[in-house]
């Protein structure tokens, strides 16, 4: 069942056409990578989602409730962390998450309850009662996460989470988003691509205002190309260990890219499955009397794909 | 109304945190006190001030009301709006459920309170005249029931322009102009010698001479509901801004 269905979604502003119509669906206790670079549309698409913005024309449904026609129902069921996490500046923490759990018509012991859990979950307990405005940027990304986690929400859509936490906050952050997306759906908004493929179950790629790509990490890579890489590295002469390897049935476009204190790197592709090609290529070099100092199996990585896809015609 | 008056609340601890509402309360009181107890008022070319009261009432106290409202409220209503678009706090609140009404009558309720709170702090004077002479309690309700409602719709109208402009300095600059023009239509402007036609307007117009019936203490009807539609329309305008920047 799909929790957040985005049809021919658009966007304009002025002149400027930020969302040029955008089509995507998550489903429920899915983890959603949304991924663009920088003024592609996805802030511009949270927004919407959330209803601080309406769409020019398209249709946003979540949770089965139009944003347009019954925002209010859809922001009941949505947890919303927003880019640079805006927060009241002169509330302590407790008062803030006080002040959130009432707007959510939450109220005695179940928001102190819910206020407890947060704070153990995002780790807030040292700053309980401090001022948001003398806090961290760690502190204050954990602030705006458990608001956003307050009244356990069906959705929960993080715009840039792990901004300026420490390595090990980062890692807490993407498995508590990894333990929410068990039983909930999650749209994380992302420039940090390694997060994305450690967290998501399914990316969408946006660029100028367009999906440019959809599916899990794994199908990107594959249907942006499907070729395996090896670097290779051995000790030989360059023209000799091109020749060897160039030999090898399964490899193509062997290059040398270096050579330092007679060890020769080359790279070449491989046109037959990674594990016929290496062990081929390994049995030739030693066979021909060349030492293998390495053997490294280099794919696509999501990197490349969002590269690939959005580095073209910037704007 | 309980997430208006959540909002009320929290916006209302926002301006006890804040020194700027402190300084403008306590300018308020030192300009209607100092004016009142030691400079004193003009009524008819004499100066008037608390120590040559010949009859015990407040008039002149608060004759000066209206111009001070023109500075304080202003000052007050330049917080709510501008800090919650700047920065960004805004697109957090309307990402719960709550509707922009909800925000505005918020607002307008912790506005409230600051004026309910300066005016509270001027009441010494009232007991300290009824020490002296025998006090008509009725103008003085009728004075802190006109002081209410155009200190009402004053905020309305600062709440407004804040939500309008998203810039303190100019949400408070147009707000003052505004408030010290529908006060000066009543007091300056009546001695202009204006054609009858326009001075008719004019009055019509005029916050002071709407809060001077009321001052007499028989509040009347048409004045009180000017005052609650004046603001009431700035509320409403100020809910459909708000709106509107959803589409922008």
């Amino acid at each position: 069942m799909s929790m957040i269905e985005v049809e021919d979604l658009r966007k304009n502003y002025g002149a400027f056409r930020a969302l040029r119509g955008v089509d995507f669906a998550v489903d429920k206790g899915e983890i959603l990578g949304f991924l663009g670079p920088n003024g592609a549309g996805k802030t511009t698409t949270m927004k919407i989602l959330t209803g601080f913005l309406n769409p020019t024309s398209g249709k946003a449904v979540v949770a089965g409730h139009n944003v347009l026609e019954d925002s209010v129902a859809v922001r009941r069921r949505l947890g919303y962390l927003p880019e640079h996490t805006p927060l009241y500046e002169d509330m302590t923490v407790r008062e803030y998450l006080r002040f959130c759990g009432r707007l959510r018509r939450m109220g005695g012991a179940h928001l102190s309850d819910r206020i407890v859990r947060v704070v153990g979950l995002t780790g807030l307990e040292p700053k309980f009662d401090a001022l948001v405005n003398t806090l961290s940027k760690g502190y204050r990304q954990r602030v705006g996460i458990a608001q956003a986690l307050l009244h356990e929400p069906e959705i929960l859509i993080l715009d840039e989470p792990t901004v300026g936490l420490d390595p090990n906050q980062v890692v807490d952050v993407r498995s508590l988003i990894r333990e929410i997306g068990e039983d909930r759906t999650v749209i994380l908004c992302s420039h940090i691509l390694p997060e994305v493929e450690a967290t998501c179950g399914r990316v969408v790629i946006i660029h100028v205002g367009e999906i440019v790509a959809d599916g899990t990490p794994e199908e990107l890579r594959s249907n942006f190309s499907a070729r395996t890489w090896f670097d290779v590295k051995a000790m030989g002469e360059t023209t000799r260990v091109t020749e060897v390897v160039g030999n090898v049935s399964g490899v193509a476009g062997v290059t040398a890219t270096g050579e330092a204190l007679g060890v020769t790197a080359v790279r070449f592709e491989s046109v037959q499955p990674e594990g016929d090609t290496g062990p081929a290529v390994a049995t030739a070099l030693t066979g021909a009397g060349i030492k293998l100092v390495s053997l490294t199996p280099r794919r696509t990585s999501l990197e490349d794909v969002f590269r690939g896809l959005t580095r073209d015609e910037e704007n | 109304m309980g997430v208006a008056l959540t909002i009320g609340w929290k916006e209302f601890r926002s301006f006890l945190n804040s020194p700027l509402a402190y300084i403008f309360v306590i300018i308020f009181l030192l300009y209607l006190n100092g004016t009142f107890f030691l400079i004193g008022t003009t009524r008819d070319g004499a100066l008037v001030s608390f120590w040559n009261l010949t009859q015990a009432d407040m008039k002149d106290f608060f004759s000066l009301v209206p111009a001070a409202f023109a500075i304080l409220i202003p000052a007050l209503s330049m917080k709510l709006w501008p800090d919650e678009l700047k920065s960004g706090t805004i697109e957090l609140l309307l990402s719960y459920p709550v509707r922009a009404w909800q925000i505005v009558i918020g607002k307008f309720l912790a506005g409230m309170y600051m004026i309910v709170i300066a005016l509270v702090l001027t009441l010494f004077v009232p007991f300290m005249i009824g020490e002296y002479g025998n006090l008509d309690w009725g103008p003085i309700l009728g004075s802190y029931i006109g002081a209410l409602l155009m200190g009402g719709a004053f905020l309305s109208l600062g709440l407004f322009f804040g939500a309008l402009f998203s810039e303190q300095v100019t949400a408070f600059i147009v707000t003052a102009l505004i408030c010290a023009l529908v006060v000066a239509v009543g007091t300056i402007m009546t001695n202009l010698n204006l054609p009858s036609g326009l001075q008719s307007i004019t009055d019509h117009l005029s916050f002071t001479a709407r809060f001077n019936y009321l001052a007499r203490g028989v509040v009347p009807l048409s004045d009180v509901l000017y005052f609650l539609l004046f603001g009431a329309t700035f509320l409403v305008l100020n809910v459909t801004v708000i709106e509107c920047r959803k589409g922008k």
